[in-house]
């Protein structure tokens, strides 16, 4: 709260368990006030009303600054865990619910995830999950874009637990079909995210190629440049970008998540490095070798080749050496590419 | 041609494939570095098969196309990616099994379900909510049986009766005038005032409940209907009681360039006690937050559970 007024502490004290609401009407207010706090008198309610805890004031609610609901949650949760069952802070959820039965179902549903951040400090990831889940259902198999507005708007209302799910990641991808979602932070890239997880987009992402680069025993990944021996692979137009790195020889299969416009290096080990990306293409990056490769697009270049052939083999000849090559005359391939030897 | 990738690559892969709709056999083809035009489109000469290394940084796809629409910093970091890299060919397909959406949906909104108002808790406890109003809006006048008491004892100092002392009765036959601030700083409490204005006329009745709006002072103007039609306030027909429902200024933001002042305050009771119109004030404000030259002006009930008839009658003495 630098560089604000501060605020009362009734207030202060009642902005803890309306955290968890998005919007905050006098109704829910009140309820919250006599309910949980009852000690706390009638201008508790207007000061935290008219308190610079407030980002945004309408005739019939309030919504808190996005950068103070950690903070607020933060404390709710420290007052949960020292708090017996049977404390009415306990009842901050139910009496959200009920004052916001009439509520949009996605504003619910953000209320219940950040409710159960608070209230299940530990365990709160499945359930949490399962919440998101519905959402995702909606907005993937009922095309309710809708929902892509909402989450927009909601990402950075989210507590942070509910952002580092991979379902809260994938409800993100979903979203970012509809909307712009380039400007809301993406936070904490959730662990354990796979190909699998994005395998249901396919359909609806276009690919972009992601940077690729075998040397010294490690695999860059991402935005790297154009180093020698770098390649490109098509993944999907996620944020981060994922592939999977293949196991093999010793090294065991793993993840590779690149945040757009970034790039890293992972260990590789030695030999090529296979690559899965979400539609199931396996690539594989090979180290770059130190060959200059010929293509031979035109008769001239070839008549150049051979006529270099001919005067390597002639020379071998005087020189008593045998041909590392048999010359069967002009390639009949049209596509191939011949690599030369070191000279 | 794209690269080292032929259009019987193509053909095979589609045929690997096995595409159902036409949204995959682009997706294919783009993938192997040849851009197909859109159903229902003019080709696009900008569309036309292109090296696989500029196909697709340089060329976006359809369904690429809308991807960048979508996301302008998107297209800024593929840039950066893209610039003069081969692509890859797949060396193989390996399975992906999907993780599925999950077995339910969010509720769709219901109809009715949006624009309803919860229920408010009111400020007042709900059981004594009616008694208080009472006590409040009542002119307390001396019209009730005789007074027995003070009878006797006037008689006892052998004073002559001029008048028939009779006892104090709360009465409701002079009628009450709601004066409503609806003023930026009791915007939380809106709903609080209709409540009031409702049990108000349930108890008095609605032919002896008048409601005059105002915003932070009844003097810059006052009225029944909307606020253009305001005027500036007049008080009502004599002996009426006036019941304000304001915080008096002593609320709202820090910065509220429209405060009413004390002097407003007091200039309204004073038209008021002119037309002996008795003025109460149901306030939001704890009473220790109470400025002296507003206690010392009307009788003052703060509005919240903490009230009740007791303390009303201890608020009312003395006036």
């Amino acid at each position: 709260m630098a560089g604000h007024a501060p605020v009362a502490p009734g207030a202060a004290e009642l902005a803890v368990p309306l955290s968890i609401a998005v919007r905050i009407e006098p109704e829910l207010m009140r309820a919250i006030r006599l309910e949980i706090l009852p000690y706390l008198d009638v201008a508790a309610e207007s000061d935290l009303w008219f308190s610079d805890l407030v980002a945004s004031r309408g005739p019939d609610s309030i919504m808190f600054r996005t950068e103070l609901l950690p903070g607020l949650r933060a404390q709710l949760a420290e007052r949960l865990a020292r708090s017996a069952p049977g404390d009415p802070i306990w009842s901050a959820g139910d009496i959200t619910a009920g004052i916001h039965a009439s509520a949009s179902p996605a504003l619910l549903l953000e209320e219940r995830v950040a409710w159960l951040a608070a209230s299940r400090t530990d365990d709160a990831g499945p359930a949490i999950e399962d919440e998101l889940r519905t959402a995702l259902y909606a907005l993937q198999v009922q095309h309710r874009t809708g929902l892509a507005d909402w989450l927009a708007g909601a990402w950075e209302r989210l507590p942070e637990s509910a952002r580092g799910t991979k379902t809260a990641w994938q409800l993100r991808q979903a979203a970012s079909l509809h909307v712009d979602m380039t400007g809301q932070p993406l936070g904490v890239v959730p662990a354990g995210i796979g190909v699998a997880d994005l395998a249901g987009f396919t359909a609806d992402l276009a690919d972009v190629p992601l940077g690729v680069r075998l040397t010294g025993g490690e695999l860059e990944v991402g935005d790297i440049g154009t180093p020698p021996g770098a390649a490109a692979v098509p993944t999907l137009d996620t944020d981060p970008r994922i592939v999977e790195l293949l196991p093999g020889g010793d090294r065991a299969g793993q993840t590779i998540a690149v945040p757009r416009g970034d790039h890293l290096s992972v260990v590789a080990g030695p030999g090529p490095a296979r690559l899965l990306t979400p539609r199931g293409l396996v690539y594989e990056v090979a180290r770059p070798t130190p060959r200059t490769t010929l293509s031979c697009h035109c008769e001239a270049a070839r008549a150049r080749r051979c006529r270099r052939r001919e005067r390597a083999i002639r020379s071998m000849k005087r020189h008593g050496s045998r041909s590392p090559w048999s010359c069967a005359g002009a390639p009949t391939c049209r596509r191939s590419t011949r690599t030369a030897a070191p000279r | 041609m794209a690269g080292d990738i032929w259009l019987a690559d193509v053909a095979r892969a589609l045929a690997d494939v096995g595409p159902q709709t036409d949204g995959q056999v682009r997706a294919v083809t783009r993938l192997l570095g040849f851009a197909a035009p859109q159903h229902g489109r003019d080709p696009d000469p900008d569309l036309e098969p292109r090296p696989a290394g500029a196909a697709v940084g340089e060329s976006p796809g359809p369904q690429e196309q809308d991807a960048d629409d979508a996301s302008d910093s998107g297209a800024a970091a593929r840039s950066a990616e893209t610039t003069g890299l081969p692509l890859l060919t797949p060396v193989g397909r390996q399975p992906v099994s999907t993780v599925g959406w999950g077995p339910r949906s969010l509720p769709r909104v219901g109809v009715g379900q949006l624009g309803t108002r919860p229920a408010r808790e009111p400020l007042l406890a709900p059981r004594g909510a009616a008694a208080i109003l009472l006590a409040m809006t009542a002119r307390r006048t001396a019209e009730g049986p005789l007074d027995v008491p003070a009878i006797v004892d006037l008689l006892a100092r052998r004073q002559v009766l001029v008048r028939l002392p009779r006892a104090v009765k709360p009465t409701l036959r002079f009628g009450v005038e709601i004066l409503v601030d609806l003023g930026l700083s009791m915007r939380p409490f809106a709903g609080d005032q209709a409540q009031v204005v409702a049990q108000v006329q349930a108890v008095v009745g609605m032919q002896r409940t008048s409601v005059t709006y105002f915003a932070d002072a009844p003097g810059r103007g006052a009225g029944s209907g909307p606020p253009r039609g305001w005027r500036p306030y007049k008080p009502p027909e004599r002996g009426t009681r006036v019941l304000v429902l304001s915080d008096f200024g002593l609320g709202g933001p820090r910065l509220y360039g429209q405060r009413s002042q004390p002097e407003e305050w007091r200039e309204l009771v004073g038209d008021l006690r002119r037309e002996e119109c008795d003025a109460v004030a149901l306030l939001p404000v704890p009473p220790d937050r109470w400025p002296p030259w507003l206690s010392a002006l009307l009788p003052l009930v703060c509005w919240d559970r903490t009230t009740t008839v007791g303390t009303i009658s201890s608020s009312l003495r003395g006036w």
